[in-house]
């Protein structure tokens, strides 16, 4: 329980510095995200959803998308890959959290333009150009950068290794 | 993962549809309210720790060059207090004209300052400052930013706060002149451009030339500065040009932004 709050306080500083103190300028990557990833790979699902949710929120609290939406997005990123891990984990270990990471960052760009898209279409009839979320040079520098942070953020913020992960543990 | 697992999935899921659908209800605007009020002074602690950051890694970076600039501005000092007393006379002839023409805009509205304290972490479409309500802001209002440069707009006030949309996103779009108010336009965000549009290909118009507000939306006063053109892309089959165009301000290390209220 006081792990799981901890947990929380952490997250939410996480989200303060990147909403505060990074941005686009100097780091385009969502550090949020990297975290949650991190979180759901090493800890219960249930309690880093919930985590997400919150996030989500605060985060929200910054843009001009829809309020929720980030909470939309980050959940779904992180159901997401849950569901995935499974096949990822039949893999070579530190290579599948890379994976498993450039698959968030992916899923995490497709789910805000599809939600944000699907609100903004059923609200004005307009949608975005999906050349907005991928054909930029911020994409590229994600997925170089994101798996990286993700693997980063897994081994120290929370003192995971990877060949702990049981299998057995996440079903 | 286990059926209770799904079930809290499912019951987030809903949740967080329920809000966006109910984005302007009062439960959510309460919610987001509460959230920003916890969120204000972590913020404002944080991005004043990044000003700082910024300032001297800009300081660092720059030694030589702002060693350089000092000498020169020191010159330039010099010449500009000797022009400066002219100026103030031809200000003061200026002032009465304006009055004169009914064109003093400028002592229409009231700058109220507000610093960033919150941003997009991807891009520059959207900014939380430290000023609200309190200090009279209000949904609607134009911002702008050092030497009258257009910002966006406040698309949400709460107590202590503001949300503002910048000119990049697609949301955003304002009525502009081009060429001393001879070409009027439609200035639009791309997401991480801006462009001018709605414009007849046989209105000339060059790359520098300036870009700024026509003040006919009724939005932003006349004679805001939107940027300087970038490029004209002209297509043999379309009537109409468009024109893309660089904002004058340095996005990145912006801090400070003014928020106009009519006064």
């Amino acid at each position: 329980m006081i792990k799981d709050l901890v947990y929380i306080l952490i997250i939410l500083a996480i989200v303060l510095a990147q909403v505060s103190f990074l941005n686009p300028a100097f780091f385009g990557v969502n550090l949020v995200l990297a975290a949650l990833v991190a979180l759901v790979l090493t800890r219960d699902f249930k309690i880093s959803i919930l985590i997400a949710w919150l996030a989500g929120l605060f985060m929200d609290v910054n843009k001009i998308t829809p309020f929720g939406l980030s909470a939309l997005v980050l959940i779904s990123v992180l159901f997401s890959v849950t569901l995935i891990r499974r096949f990822f984990l039949s893999l070579r270990r530190l290579r599948n959290i890379a994976a498993l990471g450039l698959a968030a960052a992916i899923l995490a760009r497709l789910t805000t333009f599809i939600f944000l898209n699907l609100e903004a279409y059923f609200k004005n009839g307009a949608y975005e150009k999906i050349g907005f979320y991928f054909w930029n040079w911020g994409f590229l520098l994600e997925l170089a950068v994101f798996p990286l942070m993700v693997i980063i953020l897994f081994k120290l913020l929370f003192n995971a290794q990877t060949e702990t992960i049981k299998f057995s543990n996440r079903t | 993962m286990s059926r209770q697992d799904l079930i809290i999935f499912f019951i987030l899921f809903l949740a967080a549809v329920l809000i966006i659908i109910s984005n302007q209800t009062t439960p959510a605007l309460w919610m987001r309210g509460f959230l920003t009020n916890m969120a204000v002074w972590p913020e404002t602690f944080l991005s004043a720790a990044r000003n700082f950051f910024s300032f001297w890694f800009d300081i660092i970076k720059n030694l030589r060059s702002i060693k350089i600039e000092n000498q020169t501005l020191t010159k330039e000092n010099l010449e500009l207090k000797a022009q400066l007393f002219n100026v103030r006379n031809i200000e003061k002839e200026n002032d009465l004209l304006k009055n004169q023409l009914n064109l003093g805009y400028k002592n229409n509205w009231k700058f109220i300052a507000a610093n960033i304290i919150g941003r997009d972490y991807q891009n520059f479409r959207s900014f939380f400052v430290n000023n609200g309500r309190k200090s009279g802001i209000d949904r609607g209002m134009a911002v702008v930013g050092e030497g009258e440069n257009v910002i966006g707009q406040v698309i949400l006030a709460t107590e202590n706060t503001a949300l503002i949309r910048t000119i990049f996103d697609p949301e955003t779009k304002i009525s502009a002149v081009a060429k001393n108010n001879k070409i009027t336009g439609l200035v639009k965000g791309l997401g991480l451009d801006i462009v001018l549009d709605l414009m007849l290909k046989s209105k000339e118009i060059e790359t520098q030339d300036l870009v700024t507000t026509s003040g006919q939306d009724g939005v932003w006063p006349r004679g805001l500065i939107i940027g300087k053109v970038l490029q004209v892309e002209r297509h043999p089959n379309q009537i109409l040009q468009t024109i893309r165009i660089q904002s004058l301000l340095d996005w990145p290390n912006l801090s400070t932004v003014f928020i106009l209220k009519p006064s």
